[in-house]
């Protein structure tokens, strides 16, 4: 039987990187090829030896699809092409093609310029891994080779995420990446086909979270953005230039605008001009709102938030500034954070994930006491907050998308184990299907049914059609009769004389006999007549002949009737049928042992 | 969450501690006091952790402080006394979470390395319980990979002194750990293999000298080493560990000749496993233990390659090699059986099987002559079938296998893989001695051309070769990719000059086509590149080449599709440092583009939309100018172009030229 086997090499059970093996139909992909933001080590990129011990990764691997731009998704792609060597094909959506490089690059300044690793990829290696990506369209299908077809969907989340079906001859799996169910302030809702994959490959993020949470941070965010302004204080907010940076910044033009509030809102130049480039190439990524809005004014022509000057950071009295980047280990956040730290009436707050070793996850950790450049120390007396605005489907969200997708078996991946236990066992019982959760290295192996194409030849509908049977309909299953044969490794259903001709084989006629003994006093002639008028008022509608030769003829069956040599009153009835007539004439063998009845003539 | 933030803390100040190098010369700084001191609470708050901590690597990062220590040569006990207790708590506590028990089972190992260590936690009683894996099984916890993960590590940690050795042997974990080795997580499985490897041989007996551990018996064709356990016995070694070691051996010899043979087709995996540990184990061991290891599964690795599993091609292929070339490097005459095996394995049915053991065999190295004809033969076959040159003559003695490679080729997939093989191997084919060659070099660089032809759909090559086999390479960037590595390879071996012209020639005739797909794109230029930085004479470029040459850059400089245009502007720049190595150096890269000048064209590469581009352009320009430079010609503004000089891309471009030319 056919299988598809799943092997998590990161986000079976945890959220740490994401690298997930499929073995679909002959055809090895892998999911996402992310990094491990955790470690400093070879440790934060996937053990790509456990893939292939013998032979190259382009070898075994048919193409890497990356579900979408942020590094626990992507970041170990340049490592793998470049440094251990894949040459094969990648896939990732036009915007994710677009953003990933940018990711890369800050990340690489950070480790290798900063903090001085080494064994880690050059900038060229990022572009030249780029170069290998073939970006995808949505609901394009791209043939990746004669058997292996993919599909992308779009999945929320951020800027270009998609979720991706892959299918090889009549087996198919879906994998969502990270996706939103829900449409936020710039991005649409997740959706795809009812496509009936045999494996679901699902995050599970938010596995037991319910729906407002979200609601819940946003209030909270505006609730601590309002109050330190009231007291006075400035608020600075680093932000990646894409992504959660927009749908922040139309959620506090909104807050001010019902609150009629005055204080400055600020975001710093480079993040306008580069979510503007972004915004504008990938409109139609955004949600519907959004795309309305672009058509007649600019992304960030908001009437509160205005462009940010250095010198605006010494103003006295409170403001609100987004400045790149995100996690405050360089540039004009680090600069105006460096400026506002002392104060306690300030606050920082972090949307997002900070990496080891950037002021953002120190100050994160609890740190109060930052050592600078040139041995200089700052002290940390702003309020610190962390905020997660990742959009993620909660549990509701992922049921929706099974009822969409339609899966036959679900798997888990990108979530806590006991969050996934919970949501696995919401899925079996709603849905009556198996959910595997594999934990990293753990491989499922899910069998599917095996689908053979044949073909039909033209002589043998127009046969069927002519005798009076429906239309054929894929989706009304019928018994059709016919031989199929093999040739030129294709399978082709044919009448059985067509069947013998094009395998140049003579027919032969297969006939069953049967003896049965009947107690009749009559000649034999006799007995075969009232065999003959029995029949005749048993089978209504079959042609039944008496013929000269001495024999009765029943469709193909032939009787023969001949005297015992010891006792005449006993009979013997000579059966013979073709292969066709099978069915007939087991009826009549048995039919005729009971003997005929006494009011015969 | 309070005592959370305490272990955050501790985590990040490990990581601290680690990048400054502290470890290494343990100099007890005010950091790591600190550590040491907030150690006892940790601990507490892991013997309470009743849940997976919110950080997976803290735990990693603090077993990773704890080895850095060790290392340097610190004791773990006496600079943290609390660890026994906190060791105990963990492994009694049944409902600790499975991070932590993992990691405390990996810390004990760490501990239980040095002798000191392993006492005090016997005297415990801690090592009993902890690496007694039914009590794990008991509380319904060895279900989870990180506890089998940490038993194995732990116990792998803590195998370096022949009581550990003992105690391994007692608690009779031997069949456990085989048992591991098809466990369903690949991490343990791995594991597990690397542990069996590693208890073989680190307490492998040093040879004494002269010893060879071989009493050749040699003629019945069979491997007929005859090693004893009592070879493996060394007087260096105390008796009770030479009999520990002696029976893991035993012990695991046995399994492997029992199981390395698959009993139905499930049983692949296991084989595989075995294998895997047995190349382990022969690329490392010493020749009393190769010996014994190969003479116990001498019939299984026979039963196997006559039984021809494909998934086990390559991992026999490789023990193979690895007892081939091993007992050769002992000065030894090749044992015949394996020698049988390895022609065995060079004679396969199945193609596919066939072509890839042979691509193995030629990764290994220089072996014997004869195998050496004829893995080189088959890898050439499909490359001779297709094209229809003649790489092999014509009385060759690959020509059984040809009628099945024929068919095989005939199915896309393979077709595709068996040619990439053949392609992959062409310059490593190129470096062996005449006599092992079917046909010269240049024969073959004649074939790959060909191939390129086909792949492009170029009609004029069609007749020679296998026409069924055409529509499976028609088009397929992956069989162009290999080609083209493989045309770059070739350009270094001997009397190649000739053969510029029609390398050229495919190449430009590839550059001109308008749906090669960028990565070919990128390959065509890169060999290019290779064949005229190799050729040295320039001038056997033709002018009408240097024209085609040009033409397709302008034209390509323009593509909508940025990558070309990048690995357009790379290649320009690429070409004044060709120029520069040249025999008769010219001018510049605008002698090889036929006149076409290539500073204006990389001045407007200076304003494309695409940032690396931009990048590519100003390093190209930097290559050319600094060629100028060395030629005489000053820079000028005109050069480069006056309105790139007033923006920043200057202060990059002068930077970029003042390092190339330091």
């Amino acid at each position: 039987m056919p299988e598809i086997k799943v092997t998590p090499l990161g986000a079976g059970q945890d959220v740490g990187r994401s690298c997930i093996l499929v073995s679909i139909g002959g055809k090895n992909i892998m999911l996402d090829c992310g990094m491990h933001m955790g470690y400093n080590d070879d440790r934060r990129f996937p053990d790509f030896s456990y893939i292939t011990q013998n032979g190259r990764l382009t070898d075994f691997l048919d193409c890497v699809i990356i579900s979408h731009f942020h590094l626990d998704h992507c970041g170990a792609l340049p490592y793998m092409s470049e440094m251990v060597g894949y040459d094969g094909p990648i896939y990732m959506t036009h915007p994710t093609k677009a953003i990933c490089p940018i990711l890369l690059e800050d990340f690489r300044k950070i480790t290798v310029d900063k903090k001085g690793e080494t064994n880690f990829f050059t900038s060229q290696m990022i572009k030249d891994c780029m170069k290998k990506v073939i970006p995808l369209n949505l609901h394009q299908t791209v043939q990746v080779d004669d058997e292996l077809e993919i599909k992308a969907y779009y999945a929320g989340h951020v800027l270009g995420a998609a979720m991706v079906h892959i299918k090889v001859g009549s087996e198919s799996v879906v994998y969502t990446g990270d996706y939103n169910m829900t449409p936020d302030r710039h991005l649409g809702a997740a959706w795809i086909d009812k496509c009936r994959p045999d494996i679901l490959i699902s995050e599970s993020t938010y596995a037991t979270t319910i729906r407002d949470s979200k609601r819940c941070r946003e209030r909270d965010f505006l609730k601590k953005v309002h109050e330190t302004i009231e007291r006075g204080g400035k608020v600075l907010i680093p932000v990646f230039a894409l992504g959660r940076a927009q749908e922040l910044c139309i959620l506090l033009e909104t807050f001010w605008e019902r609150m009629n509030l005055k204080a400055p809102i600020y975001f710093s130049t480079g993040l306008t001009e580069k979510a503007n480039h972004y915004y504008k190439l990938f409109i139609t990524w955004t949600n519907q709102k959004i795309r309305k809005t672009f058509v007649q004014r600019n992304m960030f022509e908001f009437k509160h938030i205005k462009a940010f000057d250095r010198s605006y950071a010494d103003n006295p009295g409170p403001m609100v500034v987004f400045a790149t980047p995100g996690m405050l280990h360089a540039g004009q956040s680090l600069q105006i954070f460096k400026k506002w730290a002392g104060n306690e009436k300030n606050m920082v707050i972090m949307p997002g994930y900070c990496v080891q070793g950037t002021i953002g996850h120190k100050i994160l950790n609890g740190q109060r006491k930052l050592e600078m450049e040139g041995r200089a120390t700052l002290d940390v007396k702003l309020q610190v907050e962390y905020m997660s605005f990742s959009a993620h489907a909660d549990a509701k969200g992922i049921m929706q998308l099974i009822r969409m997708a339609e899966p036959r078996n679900m798997l888990l991946v990108h979530g806590e184990a006991v969050k996934m236990e919970f949501l696995k066992g919401k899925i079996e019982q709603e849905f009556s299907i198996d959910c595997h959760m594999p934990a990293n290295g753990e491989t499922v192996t899910v069998t599917t049914n095996p689908s053979v194409p044949v073909d039909i030849s033209l002589n043998l509908l127009k046969r069927e059609m002519a005798l009076g049977g429906p239309l054929p309909d894929p989706k009304k299953p019928r018994t059709m009769h016919g031989t199929l044969i093999m040739k030129e490794n294709s399978l082709k259903l044919v009448s059985s004389e067509q069947a013998l001709k094009e395998l140049g084989l003579n027919e032969h006629q297969l006939r069953f006999t049967c003896r049965v003994q009947l107690q009749d006093p009559h000649s034999d002639p006799d007995t075969l007549h009232r065999i003959y008028t029995h029949l005749k008022s048993v089978l209504k509608g079959y042609t039944i002949q008496h013929l000269p030769d001495g024999t009765v003829m029943v469709e193909s069956i032939v009787i023969k009737v001949s005297s015992s040599a010891e006792d005449t009153n006993t009979k013997v009835l000579l059966l013979s049928w073709s292969y066709q007539d099978e069915d007939l004439g087991s009826f009549l063998s048995t039919l005729l042992k009971k003997g005929l009845p006494s009011g015969l003539c | 969450m309070e005592r959370l933030a305490v272990f955050d803390r501790c985590g990040t100040m490990c990581d601290y501690v680690k990048m400054d190098d502290v470890t290494e010369t343990l100099v007890v700084s005010t950091m790591d006091r600190e550590c040491v001191s907030l150690l006892p609470r940790v601990c507490e708050v892991l013997v309470d952790s009743g849940r997976s901590l919110p950080d997976d690597t803290s735990l990693e990062k603090l077993l990773d402080w704890f080895t850095g220590l060790t290392k340097a040569g610190g004791s773990l006990l006496e600079t943290f006394p609390c660890l026994p207790e906190f060791i105990s708590t963990v492994v009694n506590k049944t409902s600790s979470d499975p991070g932590v028990i993992s990691f405390t089972l990996r810390l004990s190992g760490l501990i239980a390395a040095t002798e000191d260590g392993f006492r005090i936690l016997q005297e415990r009683s801690i090592l009993d319980l902890a690496f007694n894996h039914q009590h794990w099984h008991e509380a319904g916890l060895w279900e989870d990979p990180c506890i089998r993960i940490g038993w194995i590590q732990g116990l792998r940690s803590m195998l370096q002194h022949s009581r550990a050795l003992s105690f391994f042997v007692q608690a009779d974990f031997t069949l456990p750990l085989l048992q591991l080795q098809t466990d369903a997580s690949l991490f343990v499985a791995s594991a597990a293999n690397q542990m069996l490897a590693h208890i073989l041989l680190f307490f492998q007996p040093t040879s004494p000298a002269g010893f060879n551990g071989v009493d050749k018996k040699h003629g019945d064709g069979k491997m007929t080493r005859q090693a004893s356990i009592a070879d493996i016995e060394h007087s260096g070694i105390p008796m009770e560990t030479s009999q520990d070691y002696t029976a893991v051996v035993t012990a695991i010899s046995e399994y492997l000749k029992e199981s390395l043979v698959p009993k139905e087709n499930t049983g692949l995996h296991q084989s595989l496993q075995i294998l895997k540990l047995l190349t382990l184990l022969l690329a490392q061991a010493r020749p009393s233990l190769r010996d014994k290891l190969l003479q116990t599964v001498a019939g299984s690795l026979e039963e196997l390659a006559t039984a021809g599993y494909s998934q086990l091609t390559l991992p026999l292929m490789d023990i193979i090699l690895a007892a081939y070339s091993s007992s050769s490097t002992d000065g030894c005459v090749p044992d015949q059986g394996v020698t049988h095996l390895l022609s065995s394995m060079l004679k396969m049915d199945k193609p596919s099987d066939l072509i890839h053991a042979a691509a193995a065999f030629l990764r290994r190295g220089n072996q014997d002559t004869v195998h050496t004809a004829q893995a080189v033969r088959i890898l050439l076959l499909p490359l001779h079938i297709i094209t229809g040159q003649t790489l092999l003559g014509t009385n060759t003695a690959v020509e059984e296998h040809q009628f099945s490679m024929v068919e095989q080729l005939k199915t896309k997939t393979p077709c595709i893989s068996m040619i990439c093989v053949c392609l992959t191997n062409t310059s490593q084919i190129i470096l062996m001695p005449p006599d092992v060659l079917p046909c010269p070099p240049v024969l073959i660089v004649t074939a790959v051309l060909s191939l390129l032809r086909i792949c492009s759909g170029d009609s004029s090559c069609l007749s020679a070769g296998c026409a069924e086999v055409f529509r499976n390479v028609i088009g397929s960037g992956k069989v162009q990719k290999c080609a083209l590595e493989a045309l770059t390879g070739l350009s270094s071996s001997p009397g190649m000059k000739d053969k510029l012209t029609e390398v050229f020639t495919v190449l430009i005739q590839y550059l001109n086509n308008p749906d090669l797909d960028p990565t070919v794109l990128h390959k065509s230029y890169q060999a290019l590149v290779k064949w005229m930085s190799v050729c040295k004479d320039l001038s056997l470029i033709t002018h009408q080449l240097r024209q085609d040459l040009s033409e397709v850059v302008k034209k390509r400089v323009c593509d909508m599709r940025w990558e070309v245009r990048d690995s357009t502007v790379e290649f320009v720049g690429k070409l004044a440092s060709v120029v520069s190595s040249a025999e008769e150096p010219c001018d510049a890269p605008e002698a090889l583009l036929g006149g076409c000048c290539s500073t204006p064209l990389l001045r407007e590469a200076l304003q494309d939309p695409e940032s690396y581009v931009r990048a590519s352009a100003i390093s190209a320009l930097a290559q050319t100018l600094a060629h100028s430079w060395q030629q005489g010609a000053a820079l000028t503004q005109e050069q480069v172009g006056r309105n790139y000089f007033k923006t920043t891309g200057r202060n990059l471009l002068q930077r970029r030229i003042l390092s190339l030319r330091v």
